[in-house]
């Protein structure tokens, strides 16, 4: 398992994200690096006295964009530490070229930062599902149901929430997603405590068992969640 | 200020007076890419039970204003997994082992302690105690005790005088109080799990001040406890040590640096 470090940042600017959601944008260490899918904790002044589990919606060199509330507080130069990065992300196969995303959500932040590695790669992105209509580049081509781009694609990520998880499973099953067939994998989001594996908080079941989203996720095989005819998990 | 627990034959000394409650920081391992243990008094490993435990489906932690309700059942992989894969290191920790029993009841009990003779890292027991139970406690701390390593006994807070006598008198050697049990409403449901937060620091001090004077054992005081100034105020208040639970998520390291509680 890789150390969750704290990473001292400062806040460069707020703005909005390709979909036109408010975000906070941190400056990071010139070095500092994380994976697409990838979780970061951070301090957001809650009153509940913890971590806010954030997945960056946008990456560059010395700049990193997290999701925030519209009415947050935060200027810039302010100080923010994180505790980072959590958990595992997407690992595209390298020879991959044709890409195709989907998310159980109506809004796929979660997926931008793989969307611009996929655009950075040169590979083609197809997006199955119905996102607003300007946040894509447009050279995403979207359709709108999942097995329209199955059999063209040799890389399948996927993105859900913890609880949109066993639909989205019976949905893929019925698309005709079949484990073993395809590299895929899937970021499931859960709320995350400690991001280490000690508190249990972010366990989700799988075809096997389950697994801790921090240490063991969030991106996942998306084979782990299915059984191999396709089944959903247990 | 150090804290010394005894089952009248065996003592466990905690060098700092500040433990981590169990479901806090997993066996230890898994603690170990955070931060440094050696900064606790005593280690106190995640709910183990006999057989595999599987995590509640799904788990729930509800944020609220103030704290956080949490619900995970205590996912574990069983005692004998746990103790071939954490045990061999727990010897080269540099503080107390206490492990977190969780048994359904007195058989599951007795077959835990059973077990744990042949594991000579656990320094001692943290018992914890059903609901059920708590006001007659007293057969289950004898078959802890059977192991002849100091037992704690893990109540709620907010737990009354009476219930944290019992399991004094029935020989704990030490009470700690942990999380409270709470509900909150979710997606039309009723969600039951601990509380954690800063909400609960008041209550911690107010156990403190009422239950450490009056119980013959040491006490340990948790919840809300999220700087070095509460802790040392629930301290002062009486209590022998503190359970860090929350805080130990959010910043453990500046939390337990040494200067932080000079």
């Amino acid at each position: 398992m890789r150390p969750v470090r704290r990473i001292p940042t400062e806040v460069h600017s707020l703005g909005l994200d390709a979909f036109g959601e408010p975000v906070l944008r941190l400056r990071t260490p010139p070095a500092w690096q994380i994976d697409p899918g990838q979780a970061v904790l951070a301090d957001l002044g809650d009153s509940c006295g913890l971590l806010s589990p954030l997945f960056p919606c946008e990456v560059a060199p010395g700049l990193l964009s997290l999701p925030i509330e519209a009415d947050s507080t935060f200027r810039p130069g302010m100080p923010l530490s994180l505790a980072a990065p959590i958990g595992t992300g997407f690992r595209p196969p390298p020879a991959s070229r044709r890409w195709l995303l989907a998310s159980s959500e109506a809004v796929p932040r979660r997926l931008l930062p793989l969307l611009k590695q996929g655009i950075e790669r040169g590979v083609e992105i197809v997006f199955a599902g119905e996102p607003p209509a300007h946040g894509l580049p447009l050279s995403i081509e979207v359709v709108s149901r999942l097995d329209q781009g199955l059999a063209w694609s040799d890389y399948l990520a996927l993105d859900s929430s913890r609880r949109a998880l066993p639909g989205m499973l019976v949905s893929l099953a019925g698309a005709g997603v079949v484990a073993a067939a395809l590299a895929a994998e899937i970021l499931v989001a859960s709320d995350i405590l400690c991001g280490w594996g000690g508190c249990g908080a972010c366990a989700v079941y799988d075809a096997r068992g389950w697994f801790l989203a921090c240490v063991e996720g969030p991106v996942r095989p998306l084979s782990s969640l299915l059984e191999r005819d396709g089944r959903r998990g247990a | 200020m150090a804290l010394e627990l005894s089952s009248g034959k065996t003592e466990v000394r905690l060098e700092k007076p500040w433990l981590n409650l169990p479901g806090t920081l997993g066996f230890s391992d898994e603690a170990r890419t955070a931060l440094d243990l050696g900064q606790l008094g005593a280690l106190v490993t995640n709910p183990v039970s006999l057989a595999p435990r599987r995590p509640a489906n799904p788990p729930r932690s509800l944020r609220y204003p103030g704290g956080l309700l949490l619900h995970t059942g205590h996912p574990n992989p069983g005692l004998r997994r746990v103790v071939r894969q954490h045990a061999p290191r727990w010897v080269s920790l540099a503080v107390p082992i206490l492990v977190c029993l969780l048994a359904l009841d007195e058989r599951e009990l007795g077959r835990l302690v059973e077990e744990l003779e042949a594991v000579p890292q656990a320094s001692g027991l943290v018992l914890m105690l059903p609901p059920a139970v708590a006001d007659a406690p007293a057969r289950w701390i004898q078959l802890a005790r059977e192991l002849e390593r100091p037992v704690v006994t893990l109540l709620p807070l907010g737990t009354p005088l009476r219930a944290a006598l019992a399991s004094a008198e029935a020989g704990a050697a030490a009470i700690l109080l942990g999380p409270p049990r709470g509900a909150l409403e979710c997606d039309d449901r009723w969600v039951e799990g601990r509380l954690y937060g800063p909400a609960l620091y008041p209550l911690a001090l107010q156990a403190a001040r009422e239950l450490a004077p009056i119980l013959p054992v040491p006490l340990i005081v948790s919840g809300g406890i999220a700087t070095p100034a509460h802790a040392r105020a629930c301290l002062q208040a009486g209590a022998a040590a503190v359970g860090l639970d929350f805080i130990l998520w959010k910043n453990p390291q500046e939390f337990l640096a040494d200067e932080a509680w000079a």
